[in-house]
């Protein structure tokens, strides 16, 4: 009896320590994607797929300007009998002379070498020798851009000289490439991206970025969907994207009144890499929804039905016409028009991909730096920033800068609906309500440096119903500029204005007198 | 198996004895410990953390030695009771002397503990013991919220306000302290209850909402140290974690005029300090 309890409690013990699987990450599509009549649905999922891959196995689309991480290599050893090779010496960094290439941005730098790291499952690009180009190993290739041909499964380095080493691939190279030829290894921030991400973000922003994660549902305000490629806290205009730097900063300092928490202790490699596996998956998301924005019009599954029940009866009186040789039915019919869908879907998918390629592009980018420095912060500027707010602000923000303006109680109308929210007040474009800041408090979301909050005020905040002020408060540029540092120098006062005094009589002495006094502890 | 239980108890000293031996190398010890490159080596990098870490040591010879000493006599007894097979068991109703020794005895060596720690305990927490130096100048306040520190320091040459100035300077998770001086820091929650944990400088206090709280440490060596939330603030808890950067005064003097700079930033004037903006 007593053998059989401990059996039992052994047994018991043993199965808990290999757990359960985790359940397969896999990315979700959006509600209007599924949305589509099945084929055409199908089709874009797949295309999706197969210019961004799942969240284990990503695919570095070099289209997209995303950094994703590049080993410059030279094979310097090949075993010479064989016909073909699936493992062939490499050296790593200072490869070669002739980086010609153009498109190499560390110019006079050392390339970086992988040292320890993984570099399982990595792409690898072949840039000299009969494989440059990838022409000859040419099988998940589409438009000579994807790289999920060539994969690497293992690199182990020499013990003396790091930058040397074995490299072996999952497929076969037959035949083996030839000493000297050079390659790139392509992918590494963005697998190590995914992982920091998983371990840091994904659990709010979800594994396909898409704010609803599994702790999403606790918070106030809701974790960022990037899917729309919005992001609120930027230095560019209100349409441009946000640079590298934008997201860099609001991962290190956070966003103080909502939970989004600062992220300061990582290392630098960890912040490229999760910036670039944000702006990855941004773009996968915006991807989708443009292709689909393309088709929904035409191919949403009632809107379908509808077109191939009268494309139907078209073609019926055009069959008994004489003006079309078969009887059509409707699946034929059907058939028809998924067939345009999918003729057109290449054209569609090769045109949004470059209207987001240019999006993300640092070059289209413009970083908002007013044409003034700020005023200095006096009486009379705030004075003049006064007037400013209680003409442009108030109505939102509220008189004393409560965040308790009068179109908090108004109806909105939903921009991409055209009708009436159920609720009063102000609502985001991802559908959640909002609420003007509240000025009083003191806590600036997207930082609190004057230039933070002069871009908020110049450009607005995306998504939000915050509107771009420039221009709004003078026809001249300049002067236009120096009175938005009028209204910032106002804002920065708001918080201690609500301590008995209003902005004009405190001002010169506030820092003193209205507030220094101790309360009760 | 006649003597398993007398072997049983016996193991257990040993296994501690074992434990206290090796534990300094395998880095079981305070952080750093065994660990040659690390800055604290396992030392307390405060004065007074090394006083804490003296009555550790106190409270941990006490306890081994009676945890040895009462294991020994306890395997002793079973040895002999396994040995002499067939002696009769002695009745007894007690021994009015001995329970009179095994209460008195302990409650001295307590009472001795709680004496002896009384001046650590007057030093890091009761507020007229702390050094002038500190309490006249608080360095910052530090306010803990799910899930990360904010921090908040006086302008340059200021004295930090209860309640926020104009001109003070803000950072997150990054708390600078100049070294070789007392500093105090005022804690507070914004939320739930948090606890401010430096385990390099052997200090903790919980965090409460609704009040401020002082803190002060002295720290000897400038460095990097942890800063963590040692009290389950929530499902994003071991996200809170941040760094104390002690530096010497006038690095730290610098760090605050950089801060300032950044703080001031307006994106025109001082171009060095639109730092991550163009990358």
């Amino acid at each position: 009896m007593r053998v059989l309890q401990l059996l039992i409690l052994t047994l018991a013990f043993a199965a808990c320590l290999p757990g359960c699987d985790p359940p397969e990450s896999t990315f979700v599509y959006n509600t209007k994607t599924e949305e589509l009549t099945r084929d055409v649905g199908s089709a874009v999922k797949e295309r999706l797929d197969g210019d961004f891959g799942s969240p284990k196995n990503s695919v570095a689309w070099l289209r997209m300007p995303v950094d994703y991480g590049t080993f410059k290599g030279e094979v310097v050893e090949v075993d010479e009998d064989a016909s073909s090779a699936y493992q062939f010496r490499v050296k790593f960094g200072s490869n070669g002379d002739e980086e010609t290439d153009g498109e190499d941005e560390e110019d006079g730098q050392a390339s970086p070498t992988p040292g320890e790291m993984n570099l399982a499952g990595l792409a690898i690009i072949w840039k000299s020798g009969d494989y440059a180009g990838g022409s000859q190993i040419d099988g998940g290739k589409r438009d000579g851009e994807k790289l999920a041909t060539l994969q690497v499964a293992a690199w182990s380095k020499d013990e003396e000289n790091g930058e040397e080493g074995l490299l072996s691939l999952r497929q076969l190279m037959d035949p083996p490439p030839a000493v000297g030829d050079t390659f790139e290894i392509v992918g590494h921030k963005l697998s190590f991206g995914r992982q920091l991400y998983a371990a840091h973000c994904q659990h709010c922003h979800g594994t396909s970025g898409d704010g609803a994660g599994p702790t999403a549902e606790y918070l106030n305000p809701r974790p960022r969907d990037y899917r729309p490629g919005k992001f609120k806290f930027q230095s560019t205009l209100k349409t441009n994207r946000p640079t590298d730097g934008d997201l860099q900063r609001i991962i290190k300092k956070g966003i103080p009144g909502t939970y989004m928490p600062s992220f300061l202790l990582l290392e630098d490699d960890e912040m490229d890499s999760i910036v670039q596996y944000v702006k990855w998956l941004s773009m996968r998301g915006e991807y989708e929804i443009k292709l689909v924005t393309q088709l929904y019009f035409d191919y949403e599954k009632v809107v379908f039905d509808e077109a191939v029940e009268s494309a139907l009866e078209d073609g019926l009186e055009e069959f008994e016409d004489g003006t079309r040789d078969e009887k059509p039915t409707k699946r034929s019919i059907q058939d028809e028009l998924i067939e345009t869908a999918n003729a057109d879907l290449p054209d569609i998918a090769e045109q949004e991909s470059n209207v987001l390629k240019d999006a993300w592009t640092k070059e289209n980018m413009t970083v908002v730096v007013p044409l003034v420095a700020r005023t200095p912060d006096t009486a009379e500027s705030r004075a003049r920033g006064r007037v400013l707010y209680v003409q442009n602000c108030a109505a939102c923000h509220g008189a004393t800068g409560r965040g308790d303006g009068e179109q908090v109680n108004a109806y909105m109308v939903n921009d991409q609906t055209r009708e009436k929210y159920p609720e009063p007040g102000l609502f985001d474009d991802w559908g959640q309500s909002i609420k003007p800041r509240n000025l009083t408090r003191g806590i600036y979301r997207g930082g609190r440096r004057p230039i933070d909050l002069f871009r908020r005020v110049f450009e607005g905040i995306n998504g939000t119903p915050m509107p771009p002020f420039k221009g709004k408060f003078d026809n001249d540029k300049k002067i236009n500029d120096a009175r938005t540092w009028d209204l910032v120098n106002y804002i920065y006062h708001i918080p201690f204005e609500s301590r008995g005094k209003s902005a004009g009589d405190s001002a010169t002495k506030h820092g003193r007198t209205a507030a220094s006094t101790p309360s009760t502890r | 198996m006649r003597y398993f239980w007398a072997a049983f108890f016996m193991f257990w000293p040993i296994v501690a004895i074992v434990i206290f031996t090796i534990s300094p190398a395998m880095n079981w010890w305070f952080p750093g410990a065994g660990d040659p490159d690390s800055l604290t080596k396992g030392q307390s990098m405060t004065p007074l953390g090394v006083d804490i870490d003296n009555l550790f040591y106190l409270i941990l010879i006490i306890t081994s030695v009676v945890f040895v000493l009462t294991h020994i006599a306890l395997g002793y007894v079973l040895f002999r009771g396994a040995r002499d097979e067939g002696k009769k068991a002695l009745f007894s109703h007690g021994s009015h002397a001995l329970e009179v020794m095994w209460t008195i005895v302990p409650t001295g060596i307590l009472i001795f503990i709680s004496l002896y720690q009384l001046d650590v305990w007057r030093k890091f927490r009761v507020m007229s013991s702390f050094p002038e130096a500190a309490v006249e100048a608080p360095v910052a306040e530090v306010t803990a919220r799910q899930f990360e520190w904010r921090i908040r320091y006086p302008a340059p040459g200021k004295k930090l306000q209860l309640k926020p100035q104009p001109d003070d300077l803000y950072t997150v998770n990054d708390l600078h302290v100049p070294t070789n001086r007392p500093v105090m820091i005022q804690l507070r929650s914004e939320d739930v209850q948090h606890s401010f944990f430096a385990p390099q400088l052997r200090v903790k206090q919980d965090a409460l909402p609704g009040q401020v709280i002082p803190v002060w440490f002295e720290v000897t060596q400038a460095g990097h140290y942890q800063l963590t939330c040692a009290e389950l603030c929530g499902w994003g808890h071991y996200k809170m974690k941040a760094r104390i950067v002690a530096e010497p005064q006038t690095q730290f003097g610098k760090y605050l005029h950089d801060l300032r700079n950044e703080q001031n930033d307006d994106g025109v004037q001082d171009k060095k300090s639109g730092d991550a903006d163009d990358e």
